[in-house]
């Protein structure tokens, strides 16, 4: 090969040679990096940490002065409280809640939060949703409103999420509409919102048990039951005949918490048929009570799939091997 | 002899630039795939602060799980593992251990230890399993439902069909029983379920290895490379192909193998296709490889994603024997997929999985021993009989083992800078020790045995696996973790 010349080829050990002491110094150098942040890290959690707790726990005379601590703080340590506020905040609620709240607004973190509702990253933006849905300073809820309907579908989900957090009507209309099919938001995580809301949300729900989105009914069906919510019994009856598969199935699982015994016939009629829908609508039946479901349950036995006959808890029919 | 020098020459100069431009484009494609991965890492973790997971943890919303743990003779490690499989942080989940005509008792322990009834209830049977059902047992009590059933011998792939039989939640993950999960493993697993649950039928978690880390109570608690220089090299192979080499596989949308160690399906795809091919035997690539044809046949908006985040700690082979018999496994597995599956093989209609991922899996993995071996004879020939100058010798080599090792160390250079698990310094030595080794030998062997069980396949011998021991984890607690002196169930 007369292009590939002892020049040529020395050229190239040198580059391969010079790319592969690059990467190995790379790696040392982020671990070294690494390593050092962490140990900064660390003193600046020793420092912190005990603050933050003594903060939650202490008597209300003594707060204002911690909190005149943290405000004192350098910025590095203030941000070391952030981060350990919010992390916090995910496990406790009331008073401790209330006090580590009070803690980030020291640590200066609701002007951040704020600030960051407009930042061009959708990440960004997400993380400002997470924040105001822990730490709910006054304004989170105008800017989780505004974040719902963000054009990054991500901002979306975590707004919705963060939404979950108020006792307001305004965001259960947010999250119910979250449900829409295509709104890029899922089902999931809109209803787990519904569920956090609680029975603030009971009005909204029982409505959308009618609404002519299928997905918006899907959600409204998965936590009328959890919820217990008043008057949804006869129309979850009427959803086990929907033309959707998955609001049948959170009908029929809905009704296992919020028994109505008209609902019997249909469950029964189900739990005759095959697949998913079967298994759960016998499950269902096991569920109710006793007493409105003995016929329905003799029928099960003698006329069901061994799947379904399984999810009633029936024995077999035959012996095992 | 001056006509065979003359033949032998013709060859080398008709066979270099073919497997130079090969490892070039075999390289290639691999730095492309961790390079990838590295951006999608990096956006993953950007998120880690709002992804969820504390919210899916508490809701009663988030999709049932089924956890499938097949066994067999696992009576060291049965206990331990079903706890910590039991403990696993989810809101619902239900265990079932399927064991598979245990010689040991498996299944004695299993019921003394969590007061095991017999489960008189009916059994579905929606899926055909070969080996007969002894008898089914079930806990009385407790937060999460366990379900032992024992059966005849059948194999795992047919036992999982048993157990999947009998799932009752929505989603199915299949483990083995060796495995370590995190704590979270169904959580990040099933995370794709719920963000997407229109569409998202299966995903993948990563398997590391987790020889010579220190194991309390069923948990890591110090995560150390491995001692032996061949299960270090598999860390470096783990990283390379699984962590970085799937991430891409999934962004590109052509994902076709998650680890059979760690695998979550929504229980009615795996119904309506039958469950898992008990003659495979490659079945977890054989399974994907089904759903992702299911997807296309069907024109279904669906997809398979692999999650990131490490579920699942396994120990790999510390032994050129039980290395052996796993690499002739997995590469007859690959060649009986493949060519099962060759009818997707640039078939527009299976868009990347045809047009990208298969012609992948042929070339660069299937054939990747061939080439290799090719390339080792031309180079020894070549400087026998003088028909290859130094300079060109010289440029094989580089673009085949220096090419590689830039690769791989641009991957350990993704996961320093994101996933870090090896923490210590000792540790990165141990890396990069194991990157310039993988080179000088351990590439070569595994290129033998690959072809070896390529070569059983094509001859239809019948292949004896036979039995492998477990080192056991460094650090263990016999009463927790208990794993000691355990049996390798699955290579």
């Amino acid at each position: 090969m007369t292009w590939l010349t002892d020049a040529l080829m020395q050229v190239i050990l040198l580059i391969t040679a010079a790319l592969m002491l690059g990467t190995i110094v790379a790696v040392v150098v982020q671990r070294g990096l690494r390593r050092r942040r962490l140990r900064r890290e660390a003193v600046l959690d020793a420092q912190v940490r005990l603050l933050v707790l003594t903060a939650t726990v202490c008597d209300d005379d003594e707060l204002p002065e911690l909190l005149q601590r943290v405000d004192g703080l350098d910025a590095d340590a203030q941000r070391h409280v952030r981060r350990t506020v919010l992390g916090m905040l995910r496990d406790v609620t009331g008073e401790a809640a209330t006090r580590l709240r009070a803690v980030a607004d020291a640590a200066g973190m609701v002007p951040a939060v704020m600030a960051a509702v407009e930042h061009r990253s959708a990440a960004v933006r997400s993380d400002a949703a997470e924040a105001l849905g822990l730490l709910r300073p006054p304004g989170a809820l105008r800017n989780l409103r505004s974040l719902a309907e963000d054009r990054s579908r991500e901002v979306r989900a975590v707004a919705i999420r963060a939404l979950g957090a108020f006792d307001d009507q305004s965001a259960t209309a947010l999250i119910i509409a979250a449900h829409r099919t295509g709104s890029g938001v899922s089902n999931g995580l809109a209803a787990s919102a519904l569920l956090q809301q609680g029975l603030v949300a009971g009005d909204a729900v029982r409505r959308a048990l009618d609404d002519p989105d299928p997905g918006v009914r899907h959600g409204a069906t998965r936590v009328a039951g959890i919820l217990q919510v008043a008057g949804a019994g006869d129309a979850l009856v009427g959803l086990l005949r929907d033309d959707h598969e998955l609001v049948r199935l959170a009908a029929i699982r809905s009704l296992e918490q919020l028994p109505v015994r008209s609902a019997v016939p249909r469950l029964l009629e189900m739990a005759l048929g095959e697949g998913v829908e079967g298994e759960a609508a016998a499950a269902a039946l096991v569920a109710l009570p006793p007493s409105w479901t003995a016929d329905a349950m003799a029928q099960l036995s003698a006329r069901a799939a061994p799947a379904a006959r399984r999810a009633a808890g029936l024995p077999a029919r035959e012996a095992l091997a | 002899m001056s006509w065979l020098h003359d033949a032998v020459v013709a060859v080398i100069q008709a066979l270099i630039w073919p497997s130079a431009i090969y490892f070039v484009l075999s390289n290639t494609f691999m730095l492309v795939l961790v390079l990838m991965a590295g951006r999608h890492f990096s956006r993953y973790l950007r998120r880690r602060g709002h992804r969820g997971e504390e919210a899916m943890a508490a809701s009663p919303l988030s999709p049932g799980v089924s956890v499938l743990v097949p066994a067999y003779n696992e009576a060291a490690v049965i206990r331990a593992s079903v706890r910590s499989v039991l403990d696993l942080r989810y809101p619902d989940h239900e265990v079932i251990v399927i064991n598979d005509g245990s010689s040991d008792d498996t299944v004695a322990l299993l019921r003394d230890e969590y007061d095991l009834v017999p489960d008189l209830r009916d059994l579905p049977r929606r899926l055909p399993v070969r080996g007969a059902i002894r008898r089914i047992w079930r806990s009385q009590g407790g937060p999460v439902p366990l379900i032992v059933i024992d059966k005849d011998n059948s194999g795992r792939s047919d036992s999982i069909n048993a157990g999947l039989d009998l799932a009752s939640n929505d989603l199915v993950v299949m483990i083995d029983a060796d495995s370590l999960l995190e704590p979270d493993a169904l959580l990040s697993v099933s995370k794709p379920f719920a963000d997407d649950p229109d569409r998202v039928v299966a995903t993948g978690g990563v398997v590391r290895i987790v020889n010579n880390s220190r194991v309390i109570g069923g948990r890591i608690v110090e995560i150390r490379m491995p001692k032996q220089i061949i299960t270090r090299i598999q860390v470096v192979e783990y990283l390379r192909a699984f962590l970085l080499g799937r991430t891409a596989w999934s962004d590109l949308g052509a994902l076709v193998l998650i680890s059979g160690a760690f695998g979550m399906f929504r229980r009615d795809v795996l119904l309506e296709l039958g469950g898992l091919d008990p003659d495979s035997i490659g079945e977890d690539f054989e399974l994907v490889m089904r759903i992702q044809r299911w997807i296309r046949d069907g024109d279904r908006d669906a997809r398979v994603a692999y999650v990131p985040e490490p579920v699942s700690w396994t120990e790999a082979p510390s032994t050129l024997k039980v290395l052996a018999r796993q690499r002739r496994r997995w590469h007859r597995g690959l060649w009986e997929v493949l060519w099962k599956y060759r009818g997707m093989l640039f078939r527009p209609k299976y868009g990347r999985i045809g047009s990208v991922a298969l012609p992948y899996y042929w070339l660069f993995e299937l054939f990747a021993p061939l080439f290799e071996l090719v390339g080792i004879v031309i180079l020894l020939l070549g400087f026998l009989t003088g028909a290859l100058d130094n300079t060109l010798a010289l440029f094989l080599i580089l673009v085949s083992y220096g090419y590689g090792t830039l690769v791989t160390l641009a991957a350990v250079v993704v996961e320093e800078a994101s996933f870090h698990r090896y923490e210590r310094w000792r540790d990165l030595g141990s890396t990069l020790w194991a990157i310039v080794a993988e080179n000088l030998g351990y590439r070569q062997l595994t290129a033998v045995w690959r072809i070896q069980g390529w070569w059983a396949a094509l001859t239809g011998r019948q292949q004896v696996w036979g039995e492998m021991t477990r080192t056991g984890f460094v650090g263990t607690t016999t009463d927790a973790s208990g794993r000691p002196g355990q049996a390798e169930g699955r290579d």
